[in-house]
């Protein structure tokens, strides 16, 4: 990634992470016969109240990555530097500030909320875990931040199962947002719900971004999705970044094929459009089995002799746009 | 109906809470219901029947040995002329206090180890395993027989063999619940958010496992009356003139042509125990399920 | 429709739960002809998944078909016994489902699968049976079907999967193939694999199609005709171009509204409210409560569709 002057004012740097995961065969003596390659050196910025779009299909590595983002587990190479400190190799106590300041919203609204604990007891708990507020206080923002997502204070005393998706969703947020963080790592948010739900939390989201100087990662496998809600976007394939550039240089202008053949996969709900589809052949490589150079020539519908045999890494293509490809400009 | 609802409101369950479905689950079924009532008798009767009586179940009356049962004494009296019911209540007393004890201990020492080996897994799940492989090993009574013929057969050595044997179960049920609860969402939420791992176990984790812990545990109350009854009855266990279950049908068994109420009123008094739990825990079983809760 | 393949009349499956019953399917018609792809598309609830279940009498207690009519080609399939039923499903009317992972068994060859359901509704000998299963794995894309028909389901991929799933549905070259939300698992690229192929199936062996999802994308895709499902009724139904051009019913436009397509660039809407309890559905017309034009009669009266003489309906009082 090229140089920047102000590092400091990003929020959040991911740089250079690799993490892989060995496979290893036998029970007793376990040897080593390969390595999946989950995250294989990834980097870029998020800025404040930016909001920051990870694309890619199941194998791509966005869910290790987010998980390595949130510390939840340790990547075998890079570091994570969260507001200029680097919290990588911090544990424990010394890791909680950090943990206050970046939450999480998950896919699925029905795991994430503790089936046997209330709605105020769910929301409240990073107050609890950080001990920053109590009694009266500690109830008057959770009342707050219930409010903020449109959920009436009546609903506190009430446990998930009687919700639905939709509102389960918002408690999730709320949860997220109670201690006013400055990241909301959003793993496919609203993928769970009905198309009619969906854009209400999308837009609760853009809304409590205003309001609250929110920046967001947003995961997702649906571009739609992320291209609204994000100013710039990161497309993954293979545990590598393969496009990075802003949300709509991405779309239009894009410049990997792997980004134009997920635009033209996606379906479009307009049938009088005919669309130039690029149907990608042969399945995804496992990440077991990286192929040579380019990972993504044994798919790719404009590879060429350079494709198999040299790798490339992300490069710039233009100002604030950069792509793995070999041939940018053809695509 | 109406005495469960007057209890519902005594306990004040949470309206919509998981409590007050399962309990609403358990009223729909007719197992749960008969098992708690069977049970509930039973608890009473053992619970103040002794004070109730007029005897002591030690009081011998050699001219009336055997007697059938008739209004001064119900369950007629045993080979010394002590009346049996006086002794079945007694009796139902140490069962129930063997079963409670066991329950308890065994189900403290599995849970707690269950949770450790699910939760951090690697060398302390292996050895807790490995631990729980070697003593489900030994035949239980076999291994109760031996170490009360060597250290003494009475009855606190019989509930802490049992104790300490039985709480395999417990932990391999728990260990198998944590595997799967520890990837749910809402335990990664908690480790995000920044809480500490043992505080996830016990806030988490284990309010989530107490379904099948329970359900175990009340069909280990019906092994552990059948245990002390029988460890009773082999002489390893309490030794008469206790009055245990199992020493009451002892002393009857000699006599079972010419009075089998000695040995079959004891008896049957343990088969109503056991089938009161077993129906209790099976009928929590479904009501603990969601998926066999039909809401 | 003249001669249509087949034909649903006022079809009601409901559900006796302890709390109540949940009217699941609440009079549904519609028709399929021959060569047609037919989209049924909804949200969670609305019923379309029952309904193509109901179709193959696949619904088990606590829920019931309780009235209306299956007409296909010269039978009632509610009135068919089950031995008569078990010669219809998957050699005349086949199913997919959306888990492929789930569909295929784990411990059986792939191909074995397929000849056995290939078997089961043929006289043929073992030899013909194998020859026939290798040949729709060509037919579905597999490469090197001569191989991969003694594999497990474990060493394909989840698009290679439904792949497999389509060939065993297909085996027995059914008239009508219910797919139920079948690429709703699959990553994007896959998805539109899948879509190909199903759209090239469809002209090479010129079957029906009923398609179940909610994804109005893969709709506009595949299929010529739509149904839209909410609350366990047809609200809207007709061609897919006039209806995507053009949508009547106000649950449609709005649905069309929440869509976020790349084009998006300003606020999306969303429908307010929640999808109502199918235990006690909102009087009259049950879209009512969460309908921008929701007048007096929308409140008592329940607009019903048509029978299938139109190309086109809506079931709405602004009609008329």
């Amino acid at each position: 990634m090229s140089k920047r002057s102000k590092s400091s004012s990003n929020l959040l740097e991911v740089k250079n992470i690799k993490h892989y995961f060995p496979i290893t065969k036998g029970v007793i003596l376990r040897k080593n016969i390969g390595t999946v390659k989950a995250v294989d050196g990834v980097s870029f910025e998020i800025k404040p109240k930016e909001t920051f779009g990870l694309v890619g299909e199941s194998g791509c590595g966005k869910s290790t990555l987010a998980k390595i983002i949130l510390q939840s587990i340790k990547p075998d190479e890079g570091n994570i530097i969260f507001n200029g400190t680097d919290v990588t190799n911090l544990k424990g106590n010394s890791i909680l500030p950090f943990r206050s300041q970046v939450s999480i919203v998950f896919q699925d609204p029905y795991s994430s909320l503790n089936p046997r604990m209330t709605v105020k007891r769910i929301v409240a708990e990073p107050l609890i875990t950080h001990k920053l507020a109590e009694g009266g206080q500690k109830d008057k923002m959770v009342i707050d931040v219930m409010e903020r997502v449109g959920l009436p204070r009546q609903m506190l005393d009430r446990y998930p199962h009687e919700f639905s998706g939709g509102q389960r969703q918002r408690i999730a947020i709320a949860r997220a947002l109670v201690l006013k963080p400055k990241l909301v790592v959003a793993d496919e948010p609203v993928a769970a719900l009905d198309v009619s739900v969906q854009a209400q939390i999308l837009n609760l989201m853009k809304e409590l971004q205003e309001n609250l100087d929110l920046a967001y990662l947003i995961i997702s496998h649906d571009l739609n999705v992320v291209k609204y809600m994000s100013d710039r976007i990161a497309v993954m394939y293979l545990g590598r970044i393969v496009e990075l550039g802003s949300s709509s240089d991405v779309f239009y202008k894009s410049s990997h094929p792997y980004t134009k053949a997920l635009l033209s996969s996606a379906p479009i709900p307009d049938p009088s459009l005919k669309v130039n589809r690029v149907i990608l052949k042969g399945d995804v490589p496992s990440p077991s089995k990286v192929p040579s150079g380019c990972a993504f020539h044994t798919r790719c519908y404009m590879s060429k002799e350079i494709c198999s045999s040299k790798d490339v890494s992300l490069t710039k293509v233009k100002d604030k746009q950069w792509s793995s490809c070999h041939f940018p400009e053809e695509v | 109906m109406i005495k469960l609802t007057k209890i519902n409101s005594i306990f004040r369950v949470k309206d919509g809470s998981e409590l007050q479905l399962v309990i609403r689950s358990i009223r729909k079924s007719r197992i749960s219901i008969l098992g708690i009532i069977i049970v509930a008798i039973l608890i009473l009767m053992g619970l103040f029947g002794p004070l109730l009586v007029s005897n002591t179940p030690y009081e011998m009356d050699i001219d009336d040995r055997l007697a059938t049962p008739s209004l001064e004494a119900p369950f007629g009296k045993d080979e010394f002329g002590r009346d049996i019911f006086t002794r079945v209540l007694y009796g139902l007393r140490i069962s129930l206090t063997v079963g409670i004890v066991v329950v308890s201990i065994s189900g403290t020492i599995g849970v707690f180890l269950g949770l450790v080996a699910g939760y951090y897994g690697g060398i302390s799940d292996s050895l807790i395993m490995r631990l729980t492989d070697i003593i489900l090993a030994f035949p239980g009574l076999v291994l109760a027989l031996a170490v009360a013929a060597a250290i003494g057969p009475n009855i606190i050595n019989v509930m802490l063999i049992l104790s300490f044997t039985w709480w395999t179960s417990y932990a391999r049920i728990v260990r198998g619940e944590v595997l799967s609860i520890r990837e749910e969402d809402y335990v990664t939420a908690a480790k995000v958010m920044g809480v500490k791992d043992w505080t996830v176990t016990f806030r988490h984790v284990l309010p989530n496992v107490i379904g099948p812990i329970v359900v175990f545990a009340t069909l280990q109350m019906s092994y552990a009356i059948l245990a002390e009854a029988s460890l009773s009855f082999l002489g390893v266990g309490l030794r008469p003139p206790e009055p245990s279950l199992g020493v009451i049908i002892n002393g009857g068994k000699e006599f079972l042509r010419v009075a089998p109420h000695v040995s079959a009123l004891s008896g049957f008094v343990i088969m109503l125990l056991v089938l009161g739990f077993n129906l209790l825990g099976d009928g929590l079983r479904d009501s603990l399920d969601p998926k066999m809760r039909r809401i | 429709m003249t001669n249509p393949l087949l034909k649903i009349n006022d079809l009601k499956t409901y559900f006796h739960t302890y709390n109540g019953i949940v009217k699941a399917v609440d009079g549904v018609t519609f028709e399929l002809g021959k060569g047609q792809t037919l989209g049924i598309v909804g949200e969670s609830g609305c019923g379309k998944s029952v309904t193509s279940r109901s179709i193959l009498r696949l619904i088990e207690s606590p829920g019931k078909i309780e009235s209306g009519s299956i007409h296909y080609k010269d039978s009632n399939l509610l009135t068919l016994s089950e031995s008569e039923m078990n010669s219809i499903r998957g050699k005349e009317i086949s199913l997919i489902f959306q888990d492929p992972l789930t569909s295929l068994n784990p411990v059986m060859k792939v191909g074995d699968q397929i000849s056995e359901a290939i078997g089961l509704h043929f006289d043929m000998s073992k030899q013909e049976t194998q020859e026939k299963a290798k040949k729709m794995l060509d037919l579905v894309g597999i490469p090197s079907s001569e191989e991969r028909y003694y594999d497990y389901p474990f060493t394909f991929s989840g698009g290679m999967r439904q792949r497999l799933v389509i060939a065993s549905a297909l085996s027995c070259d059914p008239s009508i193939l219910i797919a139920d939300e079948p690429t709703t698992n699959l990553d994007v690229t896959t998805q539109a694999q899948i879509l190909d192929l199903l759209s090239d199936l469809k002209s090479r062996l010129g079957m029906s199609i009923i398609l179940i999802t909610h994804n109005l994308g893969v709709v506009a895709w595949l299929c010529e005709y739509v149904a839209v499902m909410y609350a366990g009724r047809i609200v809207e139904y007709g061609p897919v171009k006039e209806i995507f051009k053009n949508p009547q019913h106000p649950y449609t436009s709005a649905l069309m509204e929440c869509l976020i397509t790349s084009d998006t660039s300003s606020q999306v809407d969303s429908i307010p409210g929640m999808i109502p309890d199918l235990i006690n559905p909102p009087s009259g017309c049950r879209f009512h409560p969460r309908c921008n034009h929701a007048f007096d009669r929308c409140l008592s009266d329940d607009p019903r569709l048509f029978t299938y003489d139109k190309k086109r309906d809506y079931a709405c009082w602004l009609k008329e």
